[in-house]
């Protein structure tokens, strides 16, 4: 079983993770985690933390939760040379009056960084982004693909 | 290449099981065992989350926790 897909790492943002771990798609985790260096964001690993919270309210299992992220994927936190590149990013959007999400700001500095594509529920949620050279890839697509692949 | 020692009794499982498994080389066997300890890993790490959720919504609670901020009365113009 070998992946063709031309990436090997690969940001999720919020809505890409919490797709990776909802029941439409949890069975394939364990595959694609074993192929894919996955990155996130700290923000994404707070929002999808606050969900686990919203639905549990249970510190332990919070607790838990945070410890398996942490080990599952690299946690990308926010550090000088993102801060100044989600500066630059963020400045530019208001130029352009853009609305933007500080989140996505913060995902496509990363992204820019590491010279990986992001992971999305959604591309079109990054095609404002496409100018500072961020690829944004639907994690639906990305499951097809790979799902082709390990069929081959 | 590089060598590594094992006990008579590794060895004669290792070969056992390169049979088994219709391996030609003793570096295929191991990158599967290998391979196989990963997922297996990774499988009890992800069992430890012990939650199951509608991506739908989970998508919704990410939408409502990114609902802008309301803009105050003075920044709104209506103090």
């Amino acid at each position: 079983m070998s992946s063709q897909l031309p990436y090997r790492e690969v940001l999720v943002d919020t809505y890409a993770l919490t797709y990776l771990h909802s029941q439409e798609v949890r069975n394939l985790l364990v595959l694609i985690l074993s192929k894919f260096r996955i990155h996130v964001s700290v923000l994404s690993v707070q929002e999808f933390l606050s969900y686990i919270y919203y639905k549990l309210h249970d510190y332990s299992l919070l607790e838990r939760a945070a410890e398996v992220l942490y080990k599952l994927y690299v946690v990308e936190n926010i550090d000088r040379e993102t801060a100044l590149r989600a500066a630059m990013i963020a400045a530019d959007l208001v130029k352009r009056n853009q609305d933007f999400n500080l989140v996505d700001v913060f995902n496509a500095a990363i992204a820019v960084l590491r010279n990986i594509p992001i992971l999305t529920d959604d591309p079109s949620r990054y095609s404002g982004y496409a100018r500072y050279g961020v690829t944004a890839i639907s994690v639906e697509d990305f499951i097809e693909e790979f799902k082709a692949t390990i069929k081959a | 290449m590089k060598t590594v020692a094992l006990s008579e009794e590794s060895w004669r499982k290792l070969k056992e099981l390169k049979e088994k498994m219709g391996f030609r080389s003793f570096n295929e066997l191991i990158e599967m065992l290998i391979e196989t300890w990963h997922l297996s890993s990774l499988k009890e790490e992800l069992s430890r989350m012990e939650l199951s959720f509608d991506f739908e919504d989970a998508k919704k609670f990410i939408n409502d926790a990114r609902r802008p901020v309301k803009k105050s009365s003075a920044e709104a113009g209506t103090s």
